[in-house]
């Protein structure tokens, strides 16, 4: 995608945007549940809100009343308990390599949600972050250029195994968190390789603390979060279908016809940071 | 009173001349009446024997004499019997000796040809005439000598034209009687009259000014006729297909203007003799150059410049044309921002090379071709590269005066390209199609009343559907290249335009087409009854090289029923069955330039297209104005949808990511034109549906529960207005007026959050529209006095796109707010949001 809007780029920046008022009649009231788990993390959560209609100033209702219990292994099982605005938490624990984690969510009028099994997969091989420097036209002054630096990961890819990497780019400890600097790769074109991986999306300057997060997450997480990303950033505009609505792992198992939105899903996660040092 | 049966009886064999003859019956007592005024007298010869009257005038052998039986009498008589005599040839330029597509030869209104698509005309009539009329669009309708047999008829354009020569022309309703329904030849303004985007000259953009067509946005990258898709339309240039028509990301088509001799637009019903697309064909046929003397011709405006030069390789035998175009656009940016510039490029190029010798009156040789890519640079270094190349080698024979015959050799192919060094596995990645087109089409010309053209076409077709090779030895991409896919597609016909009476006309015809797809490569069977994904593929088959995998073969059945009760009314109904065995698989909703094509196989089938079509055509009695009503309805199998988030590039069993769809599409087209100067222009409006559905065995595949949705670029009124007023020939204005209903969109049902990110919820697809469009375009041409007079001429076009600077919608987007990320807003997105002034110098020598 992000080809297609290089070669679309002399038609962008003739382009305008302004922001219209249209009604938009939406009603739905669909469960969500927002379950993305990270090996980061030793106390969990997982929260379950309902869809608002789109054009609310408010936030998405919470779910307070559920019971939420994770299941792994054979026959151990984890509970997750409300604490506030529809965050469900656990108790300590650390998720392990190669075992099946299964969510289970029990709603108040005794509907049962469940997700598929993930797995918490190898934690990715990465080498070392380094920096390189771009000269970009500036934008105050014609004609003169300025100097900045985009992050670059050295890391080996596993063998034999369909990895799906997810990245998360922190400035000074912000995370850069637009749909568009969400960064999904998948191995298809390198598994097995090393790989050198250039952010050149996320320009730092002098002194910045460039910090990274790589997770290593599911295909379902992967699919998920790739598509939530084109129809966040190219909305009717450059994607292969028109908008759609996201499924994830989940199912309502009471009325499977009725629809649960978000995912469950399970992540290995590490840590990279480096400053900018004046050159 | 004699005897009716009396025979009479020769002695021996006799030669005598048939009124002896005839006396002798007479003088015989035979009751026989005739005339020797009206009866050739002609020598007879007898053999001895006896002869009934019945016998012997059997035996005379004249054409036409007739014995009848009446009151105990016998009444001989003669009908002169109808001799054809055949007027055939090629109407030219008068200056250049070009041929002109299109013209109309006549004697009268029922005797009458117009020529086909390399200028060959064939009139046949049952008595001697001394004279032709010929006429076209721009030249001066003049009448010329007949001669039995082949000739040139030059015409003289309208400038230079000799101005006592003065003749009927041919009425508005006439032409209209011969034109296919839903055809347009199209008058592309290659002067800069009517306004185009940035004063650029362009051949598709009329197109978009015509009514049933439309597209996503204001660019032409995504051209929708009569509700088909963007890939149903086949675009040929001197009969090569072009994959790809678009420059400039559709705001400016691969067609060199200067190049260009003829547009036809088919979109109605569609003669026997094309094939291979769905909805329309748009043919688009090159100039051959000047056969008469050197001469060239040019412009430059902020977008391109151009430069053709043609002339005689031997006076009125052998000609060339050279056309070359160039994008200035990044020097005309480079005013504005030089950084930005020298980091990001956009460029395009085209060469139109042409060469024709005629080598006899009976043979003519072309050959032509057409090299151009288009090229962006970004700042992070990715480089993409796409074009056609094509190249066409024709021969057109005449057998005799009746039968014209064409044979043709061409070769096409697009190819994409991009070099991508900082990507996280850097690579070189590619595309193409490549196809080779053999086919011989024959036009004979039967009787005046009635004509057969008949031919064939072999298409071989070769499908690199993508590669991913590393950049360098340091990358970490492993190579990947996808397995081609070739394809056999022949198509034969056979049809016959018959003239039953003077108001009543038939053109009816078969086409048989087929495909058939050859190994190597590999065929994936899927469990039954289960979703097609790669987890379900229960089976491979390894196809050898050259070994046939799929074979479809299918009939496409074309009639077209023309009435005209008089002179100025004409009737048309129309079917079309359309085959389809390659389809377009887009990365995206807008054609880009990464997308591929496919080939039929055994999990998509061709698609099927059936149009019906009734059209009503008037013209005024004084010439100046025609109007035309046309309505169809359109029913389309086995259409390419995808599945949500389809991953596509790539992906070597796509098959996996699609769904098949059924479409219906119907309408009301009407349009009015005033012809005569100085106020010219048309109005069209369109009045359509156009919409499909998802045909799945599983629910959660289907598309709005299996119900029918709006196409994307569905709209159900588009109107158009063009004004053209050229007061004296120094000065010309034009306007064109756009409107038409917003496209669907699918808003929103809801929102949520997942992982710190709002997420938009969306259900129903396309129940939803964007706002309407409009837009004015306002145009100037100077040139300047006496200019057409010297040898250099030359005009200044003044443009104005988008006059009143209206923020088009192309498209709505959902997302939060940024100043209160807790609410969200609608913006809508627009691509141009100001008026665009442009200024083009055109000259011609």
């Amino acid at each position: 995608m992000r080809k297609l809007l290089l070669i679309l780029f002399p038609l962008i920046i003739c382009a305008c945007q302004q922001i219209i008022d249209i009604d938009i009649s939406d009603n739905n009231d669909l469960v969500v549940i927002d379950g993305f788990l990270s090996s980061r993390d030793t106390s969990h959560v997982i929260r379950i809100t309902r869809t608002v209609s789109f054009s609310s100033q408010q936030l998405s209702p919470p779910v307070t009343d559920a019971e939420v219990t994770v299941f792994y292994s054979e026959n151990e099982e984890i509970q997750f308990l409300h604490t506030s605005e529809g965050r469900y938490e656990s108790n300590s624990f650390i998720l392990q390599a190669s075992v099946p984690y299964r969510l289970q969510v029990i709603l108040t009028n005794g509907d049962t949600i469940v997700s598929e099994n993930e797995t918490l997969k190898p934690a990715p091989a990465i080498d070392s972050l380094h920096y390189f420097s771009i000269d970009i036209p500036d934008p105050n002054i014609p004609r003169q250029t300025l100097e900045r630096y985009y992050p670059v990961i050295y890391g080996v890819d596993a063998a034999h195994i369909k990895d799906f990497y997810m990245w998360n780019v922190f400035r000074n400890d912000t995370l850069l968190s637009t749909p568009q600097e969400l960064i999904l790769i998948e191995d298809r074109f390198f598994n097995g390789n090393s790989f050198r991986n250039e952010f050149t999306s996320f320009l730092f300057d002098e002194d910045d603390e460039i910090k990274l997060e790589v997770l290593m997450i599911s295909k379902n997480a992967f699919s998920y979060l790739s598509q939530f990303k084109d129809q966040a950033i190219n909305q009717n505009l450059n994607q292969p279908t028109n908008p759609n609505r996201l499924l994830g792992n989940l199912q309502n198992q009471s009325k499977p016809s009725e629809y649960v939105l978000g995912i469950f899903s399970i992540s290995n996660s590490r840590f990279f940071s480096k400053k900018v040092e004046s050159p | 009173m004699g005897q009716p049966n009396k025979s009479i009886h020769f002695q021996e064999d006799t030669t005598l001349q048939l009124f002896d003859l005839l006396d002798q019956l007479v003088a015989s007592d035979l009751p026989l009446i005739y005339s020797e005024s009206r009866i050739p007298n002609q020598q007879v010869q007898l053999k001895a024997g006896m002869y009934s009257i019945k016998a012997l005038i059997s035996l005379i052998n004249i054409d036409g004499l007739e014995l009848t039986e009446k009151n105990e009498s016998y009444v001989l008589t003669y009908t002169s019997p109808r001799k054809n005599y055949v007027y055939s040839g090629y109407v030219r330029d008068q200056s250049s000796g070009e041929v002109l597509i299109g013209a109309i030869v006549f004697v009268d209104s029922t005797s009458f040809s117009i020529t086909n698509s390399y200028g060959y005309f064939s009139i046949q009539t049952d008595q001697e005439i001394d004279s032709l009329s010929a006429q076209y669009l721009g030249y001066q309708t003049t009448q010329h000598s007949a001669k039995k047999g082949s000739q040139s008829i030059l015409l003289w354009p309208i400038k230079t034209a000799l101005k006592d020569v003065t003749i009927r022309a041919y009425s508005v309703a006439e032409l209209q009687h011969q034109a296919l329904p839903g055809s347009h030849q199209l008058d592309y303004d290659e002067k800069g009259d009517i306004p185009y985007f940035m004063g650029e000259i362009d051949v598709l953009q009329e197109t978009l000014m015509l009514p049933g067509i439309k597209t996503l946005g204001e660019d032409a990258s995504s051209i929708h006729i009569r509700g088909g898709n963007n890939d149903q339309n086949l675009i040929l240039l001197d009969e090569a297909i072009v994959f790809n028509p678009n420059h400039f990301f559709g705001l400016i088509s691969i067609f060199n203007p200067e190049a260009v001799n003829q547009v036809q637009l088919l979109k109605g019903y569609i003669p026997a003799e094309y094939g291979g697309r769905g909805s329309s064909i748009i043919s688009v046929k090159q100039r051959e150059g000047n056969y008469q003397k050197f001469s060239g011709a040019g412009g430059i405006g902020f977008v391109s410049g151009r430069l053709l030069l043609e002339g005689p390789l031997a006076r009125d035998k052998a000609s060339f044309l050279v056309s070359a175009r160039q994008s200035i656009f990044d020097l005309s940016t480079n005013r504005f921002d030089r950084n930005a510039i020298r980091r990001s490029r956009t460029a395009f190029q085209d060469l139109n090379l042409k060469a024709n010798w005629r080598v006899n009156k009976n043979n003519t040789v072309y050959l032509s071709t057409y090299l151009g890519n288009d090229r962006t640079k970004s700042i992070l270094e990715q480089t993409n590269r796409w074009g056609n190349n094509t190249a066409t080698l024709r021969w057109n024979h005449l057998w005799n005066d009746n039968v014209f015959s064409n044979f043709s050799a061409i070769f096409s192919d697009y190819n994409y390209r991009v070099v991508d060094p900082l990507e996280v596995a850097s690579y070189i990645g590619r595309s193409e199609i490549q196809n080779i087109n053999i086919k011989y089409n024959t036009e004979w010309s039967i009787s005046e009343r009635s004509e057969i053209k008949f031919g064939t076409q072999l298409l071989w077709h070769k499908l690199s559907p993508g590669e991913r090779l590393p950049f360098d030895t340091l990358s970490s991409t492993i190579p990947i290249v996808l397995d081609a896919e070739n394809g056999l597609e022949h198509g034969s016909y056979i049809s016959h335009s018959w003239q039953i009476h003077e108001k009543l006309s038939l053109q009816y015809g078969v086409r048989f087409t087929g495909l058939s797809t050859f190994g190597p490569g590999p065929v994936f069977s899927f469990e039954e009854n289960k979703e097609r994904l790669v987890d379900n593929i229960s089976d491979t088959t390894y196809y050898g090289r050259n070994e046939i995998i799929d074979r479809f073969l299918r009939a496409e059945p074309r009639v077209l029923i023309t009435w005209r009760p008089d002179g100025h009314r004409t009737i048309k109904a129309a079917y079309t069955r359309s085959q389809q065995y390659l389809q377009l698989i887009s990365s995206s909703i807008i054609p880009a330039p990464t997308d591929t094509w496919k080939l039929s196989n055994r999990l998509i089938d061709p698609l099927q297209v059936d149009q019906y079509s009734l059209g009503y055509y008037q013209g005024s009695a004084n010439q100046q104005w025609q109007w035309s009503t046309e309505a169809y309805i359109k029913f389309s199998r086995n259409l390419i949808e995808y599945k949500n988030g389809a991953n596509l590039i790539l992906n070597p069993i796509q098959e996996t990511e699609l769904l098949i769809a059924d479409g219906r599409s119907y309408g009301l087209e009407l349009m009015a034109r005033k012809l005569t100067p100085p106020w010219t222009g048309w109005v069209s409006y369109t009045l359509s549906r156009s919409e499909r559905r998802v045909r799945s065995d599983f629910a959660e595949l289907q598309i709005n529960d299996g119900a029918y949705y709006p196409d994307n670029h569905d709209k159900l009124h588009d109107f158009t207005a063009v004004i053209k007023y050229q007061p004296n020939q120094k000065w010309s204005f034009s306007s064109a007026l756009y409107y038409n209903s917003g496209r669907p969109i699918t808003f929103p049902s809801g929102k949520y959050e997942i992982n710190g990110q709002l997420v938009t919820d969306y259900s129903e697809r396309n129940q939803n529209r964007i706002s309407d469009y409009h837009r004015m375009d306002l145009s100037c041409k100077w040139e300047p006095a006496g200019s057409t007079e010297k040898k250099w001429h030359h005009a200044w076009a003044f443009n104005i796109y988008n006059v009143y600077a209206r923020k088009n919608a192309y498209t709505y987007l959902f997302r939060s707010s940024k100043t209160n990320p807790r609410s969200t807003e609608v913006v809508s997105y627009s691509l141009f949001g100001t008026a665009i002034p442009s200024i083009t110098y055109n000259f011609s020598f």
